[in-house]
């Protein structure tokens, strides 16, 4: 692997007497498509918390690009390019389309508060360009909703689709997705899927997923999670074959 | 964005033509209804679109009453006294919030609950008796602004109708600005907000201390409407009624703030012989509201309109695609998270 863009060394989270996380390795090589794969309460997304800095870690740190992030709370890492998206996607529901994809532009846009609640020349260009960024995002990802569509009446899928473009909008060398394709249907998964090939190799990505195929199909590499330990680590044809991810997970829940 | 505006635009427009044909009384108290509802104005955009709950807005109100009234008491022009006097009250929200935003929901709203009560306590207590006038409180100078006299109350009217358009624009302005969805955002779930880069501490202790500031507008104008000001009119007591105002009127409504403070208004016009029992009437109203009205009086009405398409069309055959299904999707990462 030509230099990994994370590199998660020993982490750890407890919760209490829990251990979410345990002494997990993780590395995502730059360019690369990550998957991460486990049964239910595996610790797939405190791992993600943990990477994008909404949980401490209790033991082992977390580099990105070589540098240590522990120290850095969320918000920071987001501006240095860690974006996430969320198991539930937590939309604006009164606001269209095109304005929830702008909220990823927060970090990005250069206008003060006070500019915008006055409504000052300023302010107001950089909300066209940020409204032409946001339909760009749309046209990109080859997501089938208007800009000017109300959250609020979209369907699951496509709630999913807004989330991702309004973290891909904000211009991230990491991706990290918590279970993108939970929920949807085929048809959807497929939309989401052409999304995520669109991206693929311009950024690094590291996704959750429980939809097997998909994984296969859009993975370069595949960790397997079980009770917060890695129990399988490799390309996605070896994991798939690996006794152990057989028995701890395929048999158990490629259903959704 | 702005066409949201259009309602309570037009309802002002409307009280500003018949204005002249009302008694100085009556203006008077038309007066007192704007105060309050710029001050319900500043109280919705925290609850409806950031999520925080205050029962301190009565006394941001105090604070640039007594702050103006005091400068104005000491030879200051209107206009700088009331400056400053919004000024203070946008920093004691700044400086309350900065606490206060670490706090979860229901105990941030307990701090200002507290505050409130400090505030009232120091304006009709003995400590500041000699600025603050105790229990009797202070007269009001008469203020003048552009050498009109705001003792005229239909002069002081169209400033307060003025300050109130003012007020609402500002706020819808910045409710769909990069800087709102931010904190709208943040009201989904602090988690997604923090991820995408938004100071949620920062964004909370901004929002609640712009609140506050227009809060201080309201109490200013109070102030010159009222002539005399007293601890009573910023108890805490008042900043309930405000809370259960914009409620009652329909939160993030445009017209909320306006419809909910003219019931609270009128209530106690309209039952004059029952003066022991405002509070059982202000509580029963609120409690109805709340129950047949969820989105409040405006969110009735402007929902009526699609109730009735909906029993219509249940009646007859249902427009195609009309019943797409929307799902309500609890959100497990809205807990509290370190920004
Ligand atoms: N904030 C928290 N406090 C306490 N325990 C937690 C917290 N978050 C997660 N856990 C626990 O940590 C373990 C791992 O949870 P996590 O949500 O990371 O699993 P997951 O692999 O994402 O599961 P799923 O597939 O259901 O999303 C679970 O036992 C969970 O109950
Ligand atoms: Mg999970």
């Amino acid at each position: 692997m030509t230099g990994s863009i994370l590199d998660v060394r020993q982490a750890s989270v407890h919760f209490g007497g829990v251990v979410a996380v345990d002494e997990v390795n993780l590395a995502v090589g730059a360019g690369s498509t990550h998957a991460i794969i486990g049964p239910n309460g595996a610790g797939k997304t405190t791992l993600l918390n943990a990477i994008s800095g909404l949980v401490p870690l209790s033991g082992g740190e977390v580099l990105f690009e070589g540098a240590p992030l522990n120290k850095l709370r969320a918000r920071q890492r987001a501006r240095l390019g860690v974006v996430r998206t969320f198991q539930n996607p937590a939309l604006i529901d009164a606001l269209t389309v095109r304005e929830n994809i702008q909220v990823g532009l927060y970090t990005q846009t250069k206008s003060s508060s006070f500019e915008e609640a006055l409504g000052l020349p300023r302010a107001l260009r950089r909300e066209r360009e940020a409204r032409a960024r946001a339909d760009a995002v749309l046209e990109e990802l080859r997501i089938p909703v208007e800009g000017s569509t109300p959250v609020g009446a979209l369907p699951l899928g496509l709630r999913k689709a807004v989330d991702i473009a309004r973290a891909w909008v904000a211009k991230p060398k990491l991706l990290l997705l918590d279970e993108p394709t939970a929920g949807l249907d085929e048809s959807e998964i497929g939309e989401i899927e052409s999304a995520l090939a669109r991206v693929k190799g311009e950024i690094s990505v590291v996704v959750i997923a429980h939809h097997l195929d998909f994984v296969m199909r859009l993975a370069d590499e595949v960790t397997v999670l079980e009770f917060g330990r890695v129990i399988a680590n490799g390309p996605p044809t070896e994991v798939r074959s690996d006794p152990a991810v057989i028995a701890a997970y395929i048999g158990a829940a490629d259903d959704d | 964005m702005l066409r949201r505006q259009i309602p309570a635009t037009v309802a002002c427009l409307v009280l500003a033509i018949i204005a002249p044909f009302f008694s100085g009384y009556a203006v008077g108290v038309l007066v007192h209804l704007v105060a309050l509802a710029i001050a319900a104005v500043g109280l919705d955009l925290i609850i409806s679109r950031a999520n925080m709950l205050s029962f301190s807005h009565a006394a941001f109100m105090a604070i640039g009453a007594y702050v103006s009234v005091i400068l104005m008491r000491n030879g200051w022009e209107f206009i700088f006294a009331a400056l400053v006097g919004i000024a203070s009250a946008a920093i004691a929200g700044f400086l309350l919030a900065i606490p206060a935003s670490r706090l979860s929901g229901f105990s941030f709203a307990l701090v200002t609950f507290a505050f409130s009560a400090v505030v009232t306590g120091l304006a009709a207590g003995s400590q500041l008796i000699s600025i603050a006038g105790g229990e009797s409180g202070l007269s009001v100078p008469p203020g003048k602004l552009f050498g009109l006299n705001l003792f005229n109350p239909h002069t002081l009217f169209y400033m307060a109708l003025v300050l109130l358009l003012a007020t609402m624009l500002v706020c819808t302005t910045l409710i769909y600005s990069r800087t709102g969805r931010a904190f709208r955002t943040m009201k989904e779930s602090e988690a997604v907000a923090v991820a995408l880069g938004v100071n949620v501490a920062g964004m909370k202790i901004g929002v609640f201390a712009l609140s506050a500031g227009i809060a201080g507008v309201g109490g200013v104008v109070l102030s010159q409407a009222l002539g005399a000001i007293s601890a009573p009119t910023f108890s805490l007591e008042q900043s309930t009624i405000l809370v259960a105002a914009v409620t009652v009127g329909g939160l993030g409504r445009s017209l909320g703030p306006l419809v909910g403070i003219t019931i609270f208004v009128l209530l106690p016009e309209i039952f004059q012989g029952l003066q022991d029992y405002s509070a059982l009437v202000f509580a029963a109203v609120f409690v109805v509201t709340l129950i047949v009205a969820p989105n409040g009086v405006v969110g009735l009405v402007t929902s009526f309109p699609s109730s009735v398409r909906q029993i219509l069309a249940r009646k007859g055959e249902g427009p195609g695609g009309f019943g797409t299904q929307t799902p309500s999707l609890s959100s497990d990462n809205s807990s509290k998270v370190a920004s």
